[in-house]
């Protein structure tokens, strides 16, 4: 398997748990990096949950698809998601509180969520390495 | 907020222009690589084939060829 396809499927995993778990409880819409949906477009829970559930379905389809326009515009969305969650993780530790306002440490609070950080910049990563640009 | 929000779109759509782009690009030469490339093997197959009959052909030549007098 190629190593775009684990990174995108890994990304997609977590966010069809994201949709489900949104379906299952409200609560999870102040997580940090789901938390976007709500304060910027005032997403209500269930509607979060089909956002991430088709930005998820999105990802997986690009990354099965060849390498052309149509899969790029597959995973843009999904690229912008992780963008900013990842933002969102960066404000939290810069306010020194989570975004359902419990305050921790600011290197806490990193701990906890640089996977959340770094997942973005892993993404774009795998994008370029399914268009093959790092090959010469 | 907003910000953060302008700002992971503006990335990702500089990450979607730049693949497209290079994509494009790489796709190409890749493809007109490979043809070249195999077009070499291919000639230097046909070289190396007629290179092995004209040594044969020159062998045999030399072997019928009149022995000098005397």
């Amino acid at each position: 398997m190629n190593l775009h396809k684990v990174i995108i499927s890994f990304a997609s995993a977590i966010h069809f748990i994201w949709a489900a778990l949104l379906l299952i409880s409200p609560s999870p819409i102040l997580a940090v990096p789901i938390s976007p949906l709500f304060v910027l477009f005032h997403l209500s829970p269930i509607t979060a949950s089909f956002v991430l559930a088709g930005i998820a379905w999105l990802g997986l389809l690009g990354a099965e698809r060849k390498a052309d326009t149509t899969a790029i515009l597959m995973l843009l969305p999904q690229q912008t998601m992780l963008l900013l969650s990842g933002m969102a993780a960066i404000l939290a530790v810069g306010a020194g509180h989570y975004a359902d306002g419990i305050v921790r440490s600011r290197s806490f609070i990193l701990a906890d969520q640089f996977p959340t950080i770094l997942l973005g910049p892993l993404y774009t990563f795998s994008i370029f390495s399914k268009f093959h640009l790092f090959e010469k | 907020m907003a910000t953060i929000a302008i700002i992971a779109l503006i990335l990702s759509i500089i990450t979607g222009v730049y693949v497209y782009f290079n994509k494009e690009h790489n796709t190409l030469d890749k493809v007109w690589r490979s043809s070249i490339e195999g077009r070499i093997s291919e000639v230097e197959t046909v070289s190396k084939r007629i290179n092995d009959e004209y040594t044969s052909i020159r062998e045999i030549l030399n072997e019928q060829a009149p022995q000098p007098r005397g």
